[in-house]
């Protein structure tokens, strides 16, 4: 199984955290939050189909809904497969960054 | 529900399809557009979606390209199978292509160059010669004049706003003799005046555009000859002995011409250097000057004709048999309607039918693609259905087998490309041109690119939609859905149409050049000598020249003349009475000869007798009529007749003492004109006839003898039959396209047969082998797969011949004699296209006919 890409591993991140209402708009306000970085429809449907065909995510169809105009959001979720993922990029993660200390690229840091 | 988005975005956003998750990009767009112009407002909320819009934009046509790229990845890999399984198909249908695009692209070349000519100057536009229609006097049957009086030039400058520029150039009529040091050679040039580099762009490449040919007795010269001259020296300031006349100073050098420009010179010389500009300059009479004019753009070329219809009025006195006009730049390559024309030319409508021959080839080569595709599908029957069954709809289908014929079109286009150098190398040699094949010249591949598409597209369209129709069910079991045997029964009539047209056209051309050639003339030009007069010497002495060469072992007879049949003056419109007593005015030819004149040319006289050394008044005023010009007066009694004649500046009283046999000085475009002979006083051709035998013997001989009497010039002379086939180069030219063109496009045709023929026997083999079974014999099954083809190709030219005996009809029109187009020509022409039809297709048919039919059954 290949590596999530940076931005896969917030997207899933995401979608596990918003739990029942993993859909386009705010999966793409939260990622905009975080990163800071713009991120369009395109590019974030491209990241979720990549993430789809790899078994990381699977898409439901949610009930018609009154605002979104009577119609069906695309709603997200992690597979098992997909938690595996994030469990093992959170492990990369706590590896690389083991014995760092919260303050060390600070400015006024002494190290 | 309506969209909530603004305008376009709305309906941009909705017609996008991301993954199948079709409303997905737009619903959440919607959204989050909503909250946004509530909270921010309208205005900014539209920046916002546009911004957005175009961003999705981006990334969804980055991955149309990115999913194409591998959907064509697929297909490639596919075509590439396909092609390699069936090398030999793959071969004919490529090989096909490849030559209906090399001559393609070849054609349209050769066009693109004939349409370039002379484009390179810089005011193109407003570059005018100024012609003039003299309604009494026509040469060659023609009475448009390319050449203009001297005075002309200057006087549309001096009284004309609207004349930015004029220039005048005068011509040589045969090359004229540079001489330097050990440098002694005939070269082309021509007499130019100071505003010719003014009004056309040729390029300097040292000295002054401006001044160079201001002096008299200055010479520019091409690189080239300058470099032959002067090897490594420099020419600036040099002096060349020129016609041994004069000294003439090169006072500048001009870049090589290029191939595509009107004129033709190796050298400028000032036209204040040419003795007789000298002294008559400003005569109204003198006709032998081209002279080209720049206008203000926007200025009207009709009326500004006429204008110069009323200063020459004004200057010379009112001539209403004279018309001036002025002929665009861009159409001088193309006009041969004009007499003393030294432009290069060719006619429009040779051009017209090389395009169409060019496009007809392709066709056949398309033709042959589609057909030869659409027969392949019945072994890919199989493979569609399939395909349909695992998912494929009919437009993934579609695009894969257009995409299959594209590459096989790119293929051979490539290769075409890589062809048209060589190609146009004989193309070259058989159309009397210099084009260079470029590969890297962006005209050519942008011409390749298309090509390429249109092919791509036209071939594959017809093949792909027929495939992709197939219904699955039908496909596995082998049998496909439509019967397409009409529509190709239909392309190979097309193809086999083209190909019996293009044969008529090259028989009747060929045809005609024969008959042209063969015709009986009417006088001799076999073993004629012929040596132009160049030099007062020659001139002075020709009776003892004539003397000593009738001496010479090997010489039969010797003319010195003023003209010769091929080398005539024009004809003047006379005035003479007939038996009634009424006027007849008429066009009439004069000829200059001496006694043995009608000797040498073998003229036949019908009546009365030649012109004898015994009759004192035969140097005085006898003359000689042809048939034509008697018939035209109606005189029953021509020798009793005596008449006033003015021509060419001579004028006397003329008495009839032969008639001679009509004879065609000129080529069989123009009906032979009334002739009357002289005894001519000048000498400006001395002819030779020899004996056969030894030719090269003689030929020295002759030039010792011209040795003796000329001292600066060298020798030169030509036959006449040579000059004689030059008058039929562009038929030739014509002929021998024709016959390249109609060997390819039978030979395309004959491909696609080839590989239809073998679809064909394939499908019937277990026909065969139950007919043969049953006990038909060899015969049958040949001709039961052979007949049909041939009844395509009979239709084939029942559908070819009226339209080729139309286009050969009105191209005989151009001559004045010519050939009726025989029955016998249709019919050679569909002998030989059933012929090789039959050639191709038999060794195919006789082996399913001799097959044994146990091996074609023993499956079942």
């Amino acid at each position: 199984m290949s590596e999530l890409t940076k931005n896969e591993e917030l997207i899933l991140l995401l979608i596990w955290r918003l739990k029942n209402d993993a859909y386009g708009v705010p999966l793409r306000q939260k990622f905009s939050e975080i990163t800071g970085k713009m991120l369009n429809y395109g590019a974030l449907y491209n990241i979720l189909y990549q993430m789809e065909r790899k078994g990381l995510v699977i898409s439901t169809e949610s009930k018609p809904e009154a605002k979104k105009g009577g119609r069906r959001k695309i709603l997200y979720s992690v597979t098992k497969q997909g938690l595996i993922s994030l469990k093992k990029a959170q492990e990369i993660q706590k590896m690389a960054w083991q014995g760092i200390s919260d303050y060390a690229f600070d400015e006024n840091s002494n190290e | 529900m309506n969209s909530r988005l603004p305008g376009l975005t709305g309906w941009i956003l909705k017609k996008l399809d991301f993954y199948n998750k079709k409303y997905a990009v737009y619903d959440d767009l919607e959204e989050e557009y909503c909250g946004f112009s509530e909270k921010y407002g309208v205005y900014k909320a539209f920046i916002w979606i546009i911004l957005h819009t175009v961003m999705i934009l981006g990334e969804y046509i980055f991955l149309i390209l990115y999913r194409s790229g591998i959907m064509f990845k697929n297909y490639f890999k596919i075509s590439y199978r396909n092609i390699v399984r069936n090398k030999g198909f793959s071969f004919i249908n490529i090989f096909g292509l490849i030559t209906g695009i090399t001559c393609f692209i070849v054609i349209i070349l050769f066009i693109q160059y004939e349409y370039s000519f002379d484009k390179f100057h810089e005011n193109y536009d407003n570059i005018y010669r100024v012609t003039k229609t003299y309604s009494d006097y026509s040469y060659q049957g023609k009475n448009h004049y390319a050449s203009t009086m001297p005075p002309l030039a200057p006087a549309l400058k001096e009284e004309f706003p609207e004349v930015i520029n004029a220039a005048r150039i005068m011509v040589f009529p045969v090359n004229a003799l540079l001489q330097k040091r050990e440098f002694r050679s005939f070269e082309n040039g021509i007499y130019a005046d100071d505003n010719f580099l003014k009004v056309f762009s040729y390029g300097v490449a040292h000295g002054d555009r401006n001044t160079a040919l201001t002096e008299p007795n200055s010479i520019m010269l091409s690189v080239d000859l300058a470099n032959k001259i002067f090897k490594n020296a420099d020419p600036i300031g040099q002096v060349i002995r020129f016609r041994d006349e004069a000294d003439l100073k090169v006072t500048g050098v001009f870049e090589n011409l290029p191939g595509n420009t009107h004129l033709r010179f190796d050298f400028l010389i000032s036209l204040n250097s040419y003795p007789p500009f000298i002294r008559q300059g400003d005569s109204w009479y003198w006709m032998d000057h081209h002279t080209y004019i720049i206008l203000h753009s926007g200025t009207d070329r009709e009326e500004f004709s006429r204008k110069i219809d009323d200063l020459f009025a004004r200057r010379v006195g009112n001539r209403s048999n004279y018309h001036f006009d002025l002929q665009p730049l861009s159409n001088i390559h193309f006009e041969t309607h004009y007499n003393y024309n030294i432009a290069v030319t060719i006619d429009r409508r040779y051009i017209y039918m090389y395009t169409v021959t060019a496009f007809l080839i392709l066709m056949i080569s398309c033709i042959n693609f589609m057909n030869l595709s659409t027969a392949r599908s019945l072994k890919r029957t199989k493979e569609i259905g399939i395909r349909k069954v695992a998912g494929a709809n009919r437009k993934q289908l579609f695009s894969q087998y257009l995409s299959e014929s594209l590459i096989q079109t790119l293929i051979a286009a490539f290769v075409a490309l890589f062809l048209s150098k060589p190609v146009m190398f004989f193309f070259n040699r058989i159309i009397d041109r210099q084009i260079e094949v470029n590969y890297f010249d962006t005209s050519l591949l942008f011409l390749v690119v298309s090509v390429f598409l249109c092919t791509g597209i036209v071939a594959g369209l017809y093949p792909a939609v027929i495939l992709s129709s197939f219904s699955p069910l039908n496909a596995i079991k082998g049998k496909p859905g439509k019967c397409s045997f009409s529509v190709r029964n239909g392309m190979v009539v097309v193809q086999f149409g083209i190909s019996i047209l293009l044969i008529v056209c090259t028989l009747v051309v060929q045809d005609q050049l024969r008959f042209i050639r063969d015709k009986d003339i009417g006088y001799n030009r076999e073993h004629v000598v012929v040596i132009p007069v160049r030099d007062e010497g020659i001139e002075r002495d020709h009776k003892l020249i004539k003397d000593a060469l009738l001496t010479k072992s090997g010489v039969l007879n010797v003319s010195c003349s003023g003209t010769l049949p091929l080398m005539q003056y024009g004809g003047y419109t006379t005035t003479l009475l007939n038996d009634l007593g009424e006027e007849v005015r008429f066009r009439i030819v004069p000829g200059y000869g001496d006694f043995d004149f009608i000797d040498l040319f073998e003229l036949e006289v019908v009546r009365g007798r030649k012109f004898s050394e015994e009759y004192q008044k035969d140097h005085l005023g006898s003359v000689i009529l042809n048939e034509t010009a008697l018939e035209t007066l109606g005189w029953n009694d021509p020798f009793s007749k005596e008449f006033d004649f003015s021509f060419n500046g001579r004028r006397g009283k003329a008495r009839v003492v032969g008639i001679i046999k009509d004879t065609h000085f000129w080529s069989m475009h123009t009906q032979v004109e009334p002739y009357i002979l002289f005894i001519g006083r000048e000498t400006n051709y001395i002819s030779v006839k020899i004996s056969p035998f030894n030719i090269s013997k003689t030929m020295s001989l002759i030039e010792e003898t011209y040795k003796k009497h000329s001292k600066a010039f060298p020798f030169d002379y030509f036959f006449l039959d040579d000059k004689f086939n030059q008058l039929y180069r562009t038929e030739e030219k014509l002929g021998a396209i024709f016959s390249y063109f109609s060997c390819l496009a039978i030979f395309i045709a004959c491909l696609g047969l080839f590989g239809l023929i073998a679809f064909t026997v394939e499908s019937k083999t277990k026909e065969i082998g139950i007919r043969k079974v049953l006990g038909s014999n060899e015969f049958h099954i040949v001709s039961l797969i052979s007949s049909e083809f041939f009844r395509l190709i009979l239709v084939a030219n029942i559908i070819a011949w009226p339209i080729a005996f139309f286009i050969m009809d009105k191209w005989l029109e151009k001559f004045a004699y010519k050939i009726n187009i025989s029955p016998g020509i249709f019919i050679l022409s569909t002998l030989t296209a059933l012929l090789i039809a039959f050639i191709t297709i038999s060794f195919q048919t006789i082996k399913a006919a001799v097959a044994n039919p146990v091996e074609s059954l023993k499956y079942e």
